[in-house]
């Protein structure tokens, strides 16, 4: 008897456990509703047109043409936003990738009652150190809820609506020519570096200077800490113990030379 | 023992005189013959050496008064920068294994010849090529690098001194090294004499022989590495540079990991010297034969794997601080079973004080006191207090000039009567000796104790309080250059006029001794045939 109440405390203890865990799963799923879920290697619907800052209509199709620093602000965010684009602007200045020439920059507003105006003002505090005819490539985009939830949908970018605002992550993500997602980099600040690398891999499978491809041999992306890590020690010391063991291995085999005398 | 004609009685033509298919300076700087590529190498390298004196000397008159004496603090980096450049990579590292490596590693284990001997020829070329372009780096381009020779990212990748030049001389001269290293390797493995096992191999051929592992091994990294800071500073790639996205501290990794290992390139060999020596000027056995064998191996073994105590300061994690502080200790049992070794070789043995034994001697010394002042370092408590002061200058210099430097002079003073034929001036010698000796431990034994008090290394000015010491190594300084000086002539004056020299003037037992003096172009008429162990002296076959 005793046997069975200690298994049934047991069992409703683990059940009252598998409880927690459950609540504790809604709570996760509650998180990604402000997050982001990596959609690497999803092409983006290249049929929603937006507004760029100077009131046109543009479809995305039309606009990546180049690797692509892809965005979501809205812009009269207190808090994080204006954080990202400094980070943005601050990468761009430290690149030595050609703004215009080698990527372009897309911030798209999550925010339908945004409008072309706003959006015109808010770029002009952000391209100051970027010289007058790269600017234009710095696209500051607006839209309907429809394409907005579309596009944020297909990207993996959760935000909800909290008080007169927005709760929602920062991240850029790196978008191929052809729309792929390649890469997601977190955070306010990016290291060129990185940024570099991305926009690098974004063009794979593309006709690209060679210094790309050495440069991914030489790094890998870690996915743990979210940054590229140098690969190239890695491959250098395994080959270089593979050919001493080699070495030391046909030395032994071959023993010692018959002398000639 | 071998079995030879009695040398001297044939008559026949030595190395140095030997005609081959070139004549005259072509016929050295073409040679392929080991002896002769030795002797190319000692002669560069003594250059160079008095060239690296001189520079070291320059900053000990800087420092013989607090604030500017004769330079200001740009001069003296980059003084100390180019200083440690050619004493580490074109004379310490190189010298042992490519001077005697060359000259006596195929006839103490019976060869004609390395494996590769033109091979051979390619690498003193490479060296000659890295050495000129670490010197260039002084003259050329936008002024002498100022980095230190450690090369540390990011200031190495930022500096707009000429850090490529000497990047490239390390880069070129690590490659000289890796070739020697496989030459000899392969050498060791293949061309031994007939009945010459592993276990009846002399044990400077053995010191040798971990040396080129670690040569093989480690250089790689330093060369990957040097070229990352190329690319680093050339196409701004960013390894090791933060504001590139770099990680500086890797750089330290990748740097330590060949550099540890190097000290051990350079004093192995060191070792493998005096072990030749001891037996011979106590005309006994060497005592622990095995153990110094294996300590040889296990030293080259472990020093792979201390590299981390040179960063217990630059933010590692505890783990890795005791991990590499662990191992440092580990590393010095080796090495004092090396010394036990020797001290009980000379026990009991009818020692000779001749100048090769009084170098040798004075290399167990020296080499002690740097060995436990290592184990300072080597703690994590202790190493807090003395990082970056002239401590570790004191400690390093004890290792490398007090024991590589006296064990190169060591085996000069006991091989020179092979390598030219002739003897050198005892006396002069002995005396030679008491000066370095003297002039060495006044010139470095001062830096331990302003270290300790805080006189931080790599400055060019200091507090008063530190002076009193610092003129004391100053006028070491000077009395070790001027006993460096005398060694030079009387050699320089026996190579050309000394007193021609028997086959075994010391009465030595390994194969170079049984051959005449010089030794003829390809060593032996006979290759021998080996039947005992080494270091015998007639105490009969303990096989």
């Amino acid at each position: 008897m005793k046997k069975i109440t200690a298994l049934v405390i047991l069992l409703s203890g683990a059940a009252l456990a598998h409880g927690q865990n459950f609540v504790k799963d809604n709570d996760l799923s509650k998180q990604v509703e402000i997050g982001i879920v990596e959609k690497l290697g999803d092409t983006i619907p290249l049929n929603l047109t937006f507004s760029d800052e100077n009131g046109d209509k543009i479809v995305l199709g039309q606009l990546i043409s180049k690797p692509t620093i892809l965005c979501f602000v809205y812009y009269d965010c207190p808090g994080i936003c204006p954080a990202l684009q400094t980070g943005v602007a601050e990468v761009i200045s430290h690149l030595d990738l050609k703004l215009g020439k080698d990527y372009q920059v897309v911030a798209i507003s999550f925010n339908p009652a945004d409008t072309p105006e706003r959006a015109r003002e808010v770029k002009s505090n952000y391209v100051q150190k970027i010289s007058e005819e790269q600017r234009k490539d710095w696209h500051y985009l607006t839209g309907t809820q429809e394409n907005i939830t579309a596009i944020t949908t297909a990207v993996g970018y959760h935000y909800i609506v909290q008080g007169m605002g927005f709760a929602h992550p920062s991240a850029i993500m790196i978008v191929s020519p052809h729309g792929k997602i390649t890469r997601y980099l977190y955070g306010v600040s990016y290291l060129p570096f990185d940024v570099k690398m991305a926009l690098f891999e974004s063009q794979k499978g593309l006709s690209r200077p060679t210094i790309n491809k050495v440069m991914e041999l030489c790094f890998a992306y870690d996915p743990q800490s979210k940054t590229y890590s140098l690969q190239v020690t890695r491959i250098a010391g395994i080959l270089i113990l593979f050919c001493a063991i080699v070495i030391l291995g046909i030395l032994f085999l071959k023993g010692r030379m018959k002398s000639k005398k | 023992m071998i079995n030879m004609d009695k040398p001297g009685n044939t008559p026949y033509v030595s190395y140095l005189k030997h005609e081959g298919k070139y004549k005259g300076l072509l016929g050295w700087l073409l040679t392929t013959d080991h002896k002769r590529i030795g002797l190319l190498y000692l002669y560069a390298i003594i250059v160079f050496f008095f060239v690296g004196a001189i520079l070291g000397l320059l900053m000990r008159i800087e420092l013989i008064a607090p604030g500017q004496t004769i330079m200001g603090p740009q001069t003296y980096n980059g003084l100390f920068t180019i200083h440690g450049i050619i004493m580490i990579f074109v004379i310490v590292i190189p010298a042992l294994p490519a001077v005697f490596g060359n000259f006596f590693l195929p006839i103490l284990i019976g060869a004609r010849d390395v494996a590769f001997p033109r091979l051979n020829l390619f690498s003193f070329y490479l060296y000659i090529l890295g050495a000129i372009l670490g010197v260039l780096s002084q003259f050329a381009g936008s002024g002498p690098p100022d980095t230190g020779w450690t090369f540390y990212v990011p200031y190495s990748a930022q500096s707009s001194t000429n850090v490529i030049y000497a990047l490239v001389a390390a880069f070129i001269l690590g490659f000289s090294s890796i070739l020697t290293g496989i030459n000899f390797i392969v050498t060791i493995h293949r061309l031994r004499a007939p009945g010459m096992s592993w276990f009846r191999m002399p044990l400077f051929p053995w010191a040798i022989y971990a040396t080129a592992w670690i040569q093989v091994l480690a250089t790689p990294i330093v060369g990957i590495t040097l070229l990352m800071v190329i690319a680093e500073r050339v196409l701004h790639i960013g390894f090791f540079d933060p504001a590139l996205g770099g990680d500086p501290v890797l750089f330290q990794h990748l740097f330590w990991i060949y550099s540890h290992p190097a000290v051990y390139i350079m004093i192995l060999p060191a070792m493998g010297i005096v072990t030749e020596i001891f037996p011979t000027f106590s005309q006994k056995p060497v005592f622990g034969y095995g153990a110094i064998a294996m300590s040889s191996l296990a030293i080259a073994f472990v020093g792979y794997f201390v590299w981390g105590h040179h960063m217990f300061t630059s933010g590692t994690s505890y783990a890795s601080r005791w991990v590499f502080s662990f191992l440092t200790f580990i590393v010095a049992v080796p090495s004092a079973i090396k010394v036990f070794n020797w001290i009980s070789t000379m026990y009991g043995g009818s020692i000779d004080l001749k100048p090769p034994l009084l170098y040798a001697i004075s290399f167990i010394f020296l080499f002690m006191i740097g060995g436990f002042t290592g184990l300072t370092l080597g703690s994590l408590a202790t190493n807090i207090q003395v990082h970056a002061t002239s401590f570790v200058v004191a400690h390093f210099h004890y290792i490398i000039f007090g024991g590589m430097g006296f064990a190169t002079f060591a085996g000069i003073h006991y091989w020179f009567p092979k390598m030219f034929g002739r003897m050198y001036n005892n006396k002069v010698a002995n005396i030679a000796w008491g000066i370095n000796f003297v002039g060495f431990n006044l010139l470095y034994f001062p830096q331990f104790i302003i270290g300790i008090q805080g006189m931080p290394r790599r400055y060019f000015d200091y507090l008063p309080q530190f002076q009193p010491a610092q003129v004391i190594s100053t006028i070491g300084g000077f009395i070790l250059f001027s006993g460096l000086v005398l060694m030079l002539v009387n050699l320089m004056k026996a190579a050309r006029k000394g007193e021609p020299a028997p086959a075994n003037p010391w009465k030595g037992v390994t194969l170079e001794w049984q051959i005449p003096s010089p030794p003829p172009h390809e060593n032996f008429e006979e290759i021998p045939e080996i039947k005992t162990k080494p270091y015998l002296f007639g105490t009969g076959n303990n096989e």
